[in-house]
């Protein structure tokens, strides 16, 4: 490091100034995401429905009616499901791309705005789209397999097409977005090294397996932590979509807190769901930290 | 230095003075509401933009302008859900709406809450019975009257007349086997065998049970009973109605298979590819303009009875608001539902005329003469029945409607399917079984 604090007092002298500066933002923290954290844990601890006539304190209740609910084993499998069916697919996608990108080519920014731009379109455009491509009888998709022979698909009306039907929509929309922070970590990979191993013969694969990839570390604990954040986050496609049907079958934790929230009003269901989302999307970002985290070769 | 004022200049100045803030006080204050004024918040479920969101806009300001002491805001609160979602919202932070429109099937969600008021003291028993009774039942709980029927509608069958005409079938199927019988014929396939057009087609994603409970009522079994603590999923008419929807696709052929969506049902009627749909009254106005043939309606065909479901939205008052909000929002209510009001909102949106005297305007005569169709809807009132409407009935509907959609998309025996949501809704309402 450049510089290093020497003794308690830094060079700015007043050893308070960095929690002072830093004050605003830690209230702004606390107020709007510690808070409520620790408030919806203190709410998962109640029986608070329609048929409850106000809070009770429950303590775990709420914890062990959700694991004994089928529904909700369901929607957990669903979100791991789509969480991962997401999510890996579009890093290797984003990665493949900025890889072919990454060389400036005339018709290369062209490229990067045409995988990029399913990013820009707002998701309830997007799924209406996509809605419209799995349209049986006429859709999209029925066309062309129509021209090739095939029969009639109702993706979003089979229990077992729904899922996958949907990932395919979000690993559309999500892949050029993680492109653009693998075209920017690229950018910090050092020429000279390929340059250099390429002199010693190796070939690209070898290039790749050996100084792209591992160069790529940090790139990679922070994309996969927004990937999976943002697909356990991503709903607005349901709304739009199937609902979360057909029987559960696109059911995702969040729209499940959300209709549990706002349509069924068991406001202690749904905190209890919000713990476990939070607590898994927690689990998630410290493994990530401290395993992958760890073993990142950081090269300033 | 100034120059001495004279007494009668002086007296002359101050009187142009006064009179001068007189005329300009007054006219500030005449462009406000009048001071005792009574404010009211209505929440309405429709996003900002929109013609039904202009139309309320027009509504409102024609009743602010011919009631000066009572001043209504219309609160544009996003769908149902939401709108749902706000007035509870305010109802936990102790400022609830004065007036919503909301889902008549939400009542006991309502009552549960102990959020809304009863209505029924506040009209005599001349008014209420000008109301389709059809359309009421959703508001009756305990010999009280929650909600007064706004924006309602109930599930018909639509067909292409030119189709019928062209299999040489000179009328609407009037009960199942004949709709079968009929959708078969109107079932058309390439020459490798690919349906090119179905019969007919009844849409089952999101809240299937809605015109679901259409065709249990036509088995002539009744789905819940009236205290909202008892569903009949399992019974042999619901088993009846599923099976007969499954054979639509399975045994005749004559509907695609699957969950089908209820958004592309209209666009798959005008635009040629089904013979016959099911879908809301609602949706009258925007099948009529999109369609290129004449557009028959018809009562949803009967098993053992015609029947049909209820839907759609009613005005609520809620508790805790002053004595004078609940009169104002009173006047209000009888206001946006008068005979005349009741066909205006009928004809610009399509939506059911929630009263009888409604048919009797001039404007619905005319409407009603280049539109035959609105008749229909108010003739299958008669067999129409209350929506679905339980305690924690969003959760209910969730449960049928998941086992439906397994039913239909064939994860599970129909049996089985409606044995489960009949379970899993027990166990919900055995909380509130008193």
């Amino acid at each position: 490091m450049a510089t290093r604090a020497t003794g308690s007092r830094n060079r700015y002298g007043n050893p308070f100034l960095p929690y002072f500066l830093l004050a605003p933002s830690l209230a702004v923290l606390a107020l709007f995401t510690f808070w409520p954290a620790i408030h919806v844990g203190w709410l998962s601890l109640y029986r608070n429905n329609l048929a409850s006539n106000g809070p009770h304190f429950t303590g775990l209740t709420n914890f062990a009616t959700i694991l004994d609910d089928p529904q909700f084993r369901t929607v957990l499998f669903n979100t791991l499901e789509f969480v991962v069916g997401t999510a890996v697919p579009s890093m290797a996608l984003g990665l493949t791309m900025a890889l072919l990108l990454n060389r400036q080519r005339i018709l290369s920014p062209l490229y990067r705005v045409a995988f990029f731009y399913p990013t820009l379109v707002p998701m309830v455009g997007a799924a209406t789209a996509w809605a419209f491509i799995y349209t049986p009888g006429y859709g999209l998709m029925d066309r062309v397999l129509h021209l090739w022979g095939g029969g009639s698909l109702n993706p979003l009306g089979d229990p077992k097409l729904a899922l996958p039907a949907l990932i395919a929509l979000s690993i559309w929309r999500m892949s050029g977005y993680l492109m653009i922070f693998f075209l920017a970590g690229l950018q910090s990979v050092p020429t000279d090294v390929q340059e250099a191993a390429r002199v010693d013969g190796a070939a690209y694969p070898t290039i790749l397996r050996r100084i792209i990839i591992p160069l790529l570390g940090p790139t990679f604990v922070f994309v996969v932590i927004i990937a999976i954040v943002n697909t356990a986050q991503l709903v607005d496609q349901l709304y739009v979509t199937t609902g979360g049907g057909p029987n559960n079958a696109t059911n995702l934790l969040l729209w499940d807190i959300y209709q549990q929230t706002f349509s069924f009003q068991d406001q202690g269901i749904a905190a209890t769901m919000t713990v476990v989302l939070v607590g898994a999307l927690l689990i998630c970002a410290a493994l990530n930290a401290f395993l992958l985290d760890r073993r990142t070769h950081y090269d300033d | 230095m100034h120059a001495p004022i004279s007494f009668g200049r002086l007296s002359r100045i101050i009187t142009a003075v006064a009179l001068s803030t007189v005329l300009l006080t007054s006219s500030v204050f005449a462009a406000r509401p009048h001071a005792s004024t009574v404010n009211l918040t209505m929440y309405f479920p429709i996003g900002v933009a929109g013609p039904l969101n202009s139309l309320m806009t027009r509504l409102v300001a024609d009743f602010n302008d011919t009631h000066p002491d009572i001043h209504v805001n219309p609160v544009f609160a996003g769908d149902y859900v939401s709108a749902s979602a706000k007035a509870q919202a305010g109802i936990s932070a102790g400022s609830p709406p004065d007036v919503a429109v909301l889902l008549a099937a939400d009542l006991f969600s309502f009552t549960d809450e102990h959020a809304v008021l009863p209505l029924d003291k506040y009209f005599t028993k001349k008014e209420l019975a000008d109301y389709w009774p059809a359309f009421l039942a959703n508001g009756r709980l305990h010999g009280h009257i929650y909600s007064i029927p706004f924006q309602r509608s109930t599930p018909v069958l639509y067909y292409n007349k030119a189709m019928f005409s062209a299999a040489h079938i000179k009328k609407a199927p009037s009960t199942w086997a004949q709709l079968a019988k009929d959708a078969q014929k109107l079932t058309q396939r390439d020459s490798s065998g690919n349906v090119t057009r179905y019969g007919v087609e009844f849409p089952s994603d999101g809240t299937v049970y809605w015109m679901w409970e259409g065709l249990v009522l036509e088995t002539g079994q009744k789905l819940f009973n009236s205290t909202g603590t008892k569903v009949y999923f399992n019974s042999p008419g619901a088993v009846k109605a599923t099976n007969f929807l499954i054979d639509l696709s399975h045994k005749y052929h004559a509907m695609a298979s699957g969950v089908l969506p209820w958004g592309g049902a209209p666009t798959d009627f005008t635009g040629g590819k089904v013979a016959m749909i099911y879908h809301s009254t609602g949706s009258l106005s925007a099948i009529l303009a999109a369609a290129k043939f004449p557009v028959g309606v018809a009562f949803m065909p009967k098993d053992k009875t015609y029947g049909a479901p209820t839907g759609g939205g009613s005005l609520y008052v809620f508790k805790g608001i002053p004595a004078s909000h609940v009169k104002a929002s009173v006047t209000f209510i009888k206001w946006m539902t008068s005979p005349v009001r009741a066909a205006q909102w009928s004809i610009e949106t399509g939506y059911v005329a929630v009263r009888k005297s409604a048919f009797k305007t001039h404007a619905m005569k005319v409407f009603a003469k280049q539109n035959p169709q609105v008749l229909v809807a108010r003739n299958q009132l008669k067999y129409a029945q209350a929506e679905l409407a339980t305690h924690q009935d969003q959760q209910i509907h969730q449960f049928i409607d998941d086992q439906l959609d397994a039913a239909i998309s064939g994860q599970s025996p129909t049996k089985t399917a409606l044995q489960t949501a009949q379970q899993e809704s027990n166990q919900i309402l055995s909380q509130f079984g008193k």
